[in-house]
């Protein structure tokens, strides 16, 4: 049951209503994600560019990365996009308990995921599949100096990608700070909205992490 | 001012399962070696999903061109912030 606001908010001065503030949060967040998307589509098209160029490499290095421990990932963070979506949902009719409750919901996932991630990577430095620390690599398959091309790929897309999680898992632990405190409840709903889009941006990039680093090359080989 | 439409939450509920039964095809390919066919499959199941995504969690579905509100018709307001409505009004 939504909660009744207390106040009409005003907007900032050069708005004309909320709403068009909102829209206005919404669209500046839209820009913010295209520029995203030029920084993972860079890394994406240089992986896509070395992996045209040594296919026999990539592919016996992507098949030593742990695809069903990040389906589990996957399942993970798809599940976490679907509770920020109703966080949004309720946000456009102020129920701030429902808020409260997905967001917890939301953050538990996605540490659920980092933690997974964590396991994976200890995997990979038990494996000697970390290229760039010290004692961290002792590849034994093919082609160990191609391999570690796509090793650093696979670390700094993963990498980059857990970085997006923890800058977004902070900004729900502060919306829920604020959701809790349910000062400016317009405000805080213009904020979720904006975390929203950023959260369910890190869903769509995961996907295609996925597919391309653990399981391009996978095919009979379960 | 007309109210932006928005997901129901049984539209969520359904494109969160629809996202989820996406995985089945992902993950069976991978038990069959079928060539081209299996990066295909995934990244067209990725691309799909990723639509999903993009139109019902991020909304895009339901926004109309220019969604929200538009400046008043009023011709006292301003853009410039030199118009003639007070902050606290």
């Amino acid at each position: 049951m939504a909660e009744p606001v207390q106040a009409a908010e005003i907007p900032f001065h050069h708005f004309v209503s909320i709403e068009q503030q909102h829209e206005a949060a919404r669209l500046g967040m839209w820009f913010f994600l295209a520029t995203e998307t030029l920084l993972f589509g860079g890394i994406f098209t240089s992986f896509t560019v070395y992996h045209s160029l040594y296919p026999e490499t990539f592919a016996a290095a992507s098949l030593r990365l742990a695809w069903v421990l990040e389906a589990v990932n996957t399942v993970v963070l798809l599940s976490s996009g679907f509770t920020m979506a109703l966080v949004e949902h309720y946000a456009r009719d102020l129920d701030r308990k429902r808020i409260i409750r997905f967001l917890i919901f939301t953050m538990l996932l996605g540490l659920t995921f980092l933690v997974l991630k964590g396991f994976e990577y200890r995997g990979d430095y038990v494996a000697g599949t970390v290229p760039f620390l010290e004692g961290g690599w002792h590849y034994h398959g093919p082609d160990p100096a191609r391999a570690q091309l796509f090793y650093n790929f696979y670390f700094l897309l993963t990498g980059v990608h857990a970085t997006h999680m923890i800058v977004g898992i902070s900004l729900l632990g502060l919306l829920l700070l604020r959701t809790w405190w349910w000062h400016k409840p317009f405000n805080v709903r213009r904020m979720l909205t904006a975390v929203g889009l950023f959260w369910a941006f890190i869903d769509v990039v995961w996907l295609f992490i996925y597919s391309s680093l653990y399981l391009i090359h996978r095919g009979g080989a379960v | 001012m007309a109210e932006r439409r928005q997901a129901t939450v049984e539209q969520l509920i359904r494109t969160y399962a629809a996202l989820l039964l996406l995985m089945v095809p992902t993950l069976a390919i991978t038990f069959f070696d079928w060539g081209v066919v299996n990066p295909v499959v995934n990244l067209g199941v990725a691309v799909l999903q990723a639509a999903l995504i993009v139109g019902n969690f991020m909304g895009l579905r339901w926004a109309s061109r220019w969604s929200g509100s538009r400046p008043s018709a009023d011709p006292s307001f301003c853009l410039s912030c030199s118009c003639s409505r007070s902050p606290t009004s």
